[in-house]
């Protein structure tokens, strides 16, 4: 039967159906609810995992019906085309292009949109984002030798997708602002690390570089022109500059919020009946000088989505997460636990020479985070050693398990 | 005739027999059908251990990594049959082949 109804109702209402709304749907039916539960999607695609996109999906190596997510069994349904364009948060009502959503409640799983740069050109044909699968096939059509990409922002998707390209026999060059990189993410030891790889392989970096405009001609890019008078040759460009949540409709509606919605630690936004969840929401996380964290990561989506659904089924598990990251560039297996926010120490083990090494990021002697290149044993003990106080000498041998550096503490009652 | 993959769950006595792919991990093949204490939180990038599974008889599948041996010490009652999920292919020169791995999550 089409799809006309103007007007469907929800006991559970998903808008979004990346890694968190689908999780949302398949922990609440892996809790037995027994309502009905609604996805919209403003894609067309049938749901997707996203990390692959820029790892083995450029590589070739992860096949496009690999990247499938599953969500659904009796009771979801799923309506791709659908954006939420704006939120009744007292009527209850989601509305679309086309027709109105009921909802007894809303899960606001809406992730963000590619960040744009902001200046002349960026509109040319061969100017791309590199968020969903679209934007990946589109990035796979010109992978071949001959093409000449610049990449504009040297962060996890930027430098995924460098490693993609010049593997393919693209010329490569990367783009960014800061005077490293990954400089939002990583301390100047695994940023120095990054670039000797990545110069290694051939692509070119600029760092410090600024972006007066983007030019074309014909109505498709032809170069980038830099702030050193340079004009770099482009084929095409890829800006890889983070997200900007997609939260307009909600704070709109009087959700509170500004980088992302705020919600607590079950979920909860500031609007009754209303969740949110993933990269758009920010949740409490106090780590001086943090109160609140917005991450965007798979670890968020699907740990945060266990909370929401708990909140849901009236089971509370609120969400006070380690958080975990991964990064895939040549044969680098970068992964990284806790947030290094705050620290007053970073600790080097291992050799970044032999490509083997971690950095332990520490406040006060407690471990904030760690970051470990091609080390999974170092990456095992870091899920358990954050938040602990840690002896430095043993921290630094290398040959010692991280675990072992960790200093016992009576706990006081 | 399509490979099946047979799902013990540890804690609840229960049993799920699901048809598989070949070529798809176990742990595909369990998130797929929604089958109990199988996550696969990682998409299989080794780097969760949420797809802890035991299986006995491990002929059918390629041997342990050192990578994967060190992940599974995130994973809860390791014991020596313990894999990870997402490292179990389902053979493709072995279509009929049926396994049996055991949830201990679930």
């Amino acid at each position: 039967m089409p799809d006309t109804d103007p007007l469907i109702e929800y006991d559970v209402l998903i808008v979004g159906a990346g890694h968190a709304g689908t999780q949302v749907a398949n922990e609440l039916i892996g809790g037995g609810y027994p309502g009905s539960i609604g996805i919209l999607s403003a894609e067309l695609h049938e749901p997707y995992e996203r990390p692959p996109l820029t790892k083995g999906f450029l590589q070739g190596k992860t096949a496009e019906v690999e990247l499938s997510l599953f969500v659904g069994g009796p009771g979801v349904s799923l309506h791709l085309g659908q954006q939420a364009l704006g939120v009744d948060a007292v009527r209850r009502l989601v509305r679309t292009h086309d027709r109105e959503f009921r909802y007894g409640t809303l899960v606001w799983a809406t992730g963000g949109e590619a960040r744009r740069l902001g200046v002349s050109g960026e509109e040319l044909a061969g100017v791309h984002a590199l968020r969903t699968l679209d934007d990946a096939r589109y990035a796979r059509e010109a992978m071949r030798p001959g093409t000449a990409y610049a990449i504009i922002g040297g962060g996890f998707i930027g430098l995924e997708s460098a490693a993609a390209f010049v593997a393919a026999g693209v010329d490569v060059t990367v783009l960014e602002a800061a005077d490293r990189l990954l400089a939002r993410v990583t301390s100047p030891d695994v940023s120095e690390f990054f670039l000797a790889e990545h110069r290694r392989a051939g692509v070119r970096i600029d760092l410090s570089a600024r972006i007066l405009g983007i030019e074309g001609a014909d109505g498709r890019v032809t170069g980038v022109a830099l702030g050193s008078g340079e004009v770099l040759p482009a084929d095409r460009v890829l800006v890889g500059i983070g997200i900007v949540p997609n939260v307009a409709p909600l704070l709109d509606a009087g959700a509170a919020g500004g980088n992302g919605v705020e919600v607590d630690e079950h979920g909860a936004t500031s609007l009754a009946g209303i969740y949110a969840v993933g990269d758009c929401s920010s949740f409490p996380f106090t780590q001086p000088p943090l109160q609140r964290l917005r991450l965007e990561s798979i670890q968020n989506a699907s740990e945060q989505a266990k909370s929401v659904a708990a909140a849901i089924l009236g089971r509370p598990l609120p969400y006070r997460p380690v958080p975990w990251f991964w990064s895939n560039q040549y044969d680098i297996k970068f992964k990284t636990v806790g947030i290094s926010s705050g620290y007053d120490e970073a600790v080097v083990r291992g050799n970044p020479a032999q490509r083997r090494f971690s950095v332990m990021y520490l406040r006060n002697g407690r471990a904030l985070a760690v970051d470990s290149i091609n080390s999974m044993k170092d990456y095992v003990d870091a899920r358990s050693i954050v938040g602990r106080l840690l002896d430095r000498a043993r921290l630094a041998d290398p040959e010692a398990r991280l675990a072992d550096a960790v200093i016992p503490e009576r706990v006081s009652m | 005739m399509s490979p099946l993959v047979r799902f013990e769950l540890k804690r609840s006595g229960g049993m799920r027999e699901v048809e598989a792919k070949p070529g798809e991990s176990v742990m595909v093949v369990a998130t797929r059908n929604l089958v109990p204490g199988i996550i696969g939180e990682c998409g299989g990038e080794l780097s969760c251990a949420t797809c802890h599974v035991y299986c006995e008889d491990q002929s059918a599948f390629a041997p342990m990594s050192d990578d994967e041996n060190e992940l599974l010490e995130l994973a809860d009652q390791r014991t020596d049959a313990s894999r990870l999920g997402c490292q179990l292919k389902i053979g493709e020169h072995t279509p009929d082949t049926a396994v049996t791995v055991t949830v201990p999550n679930a």
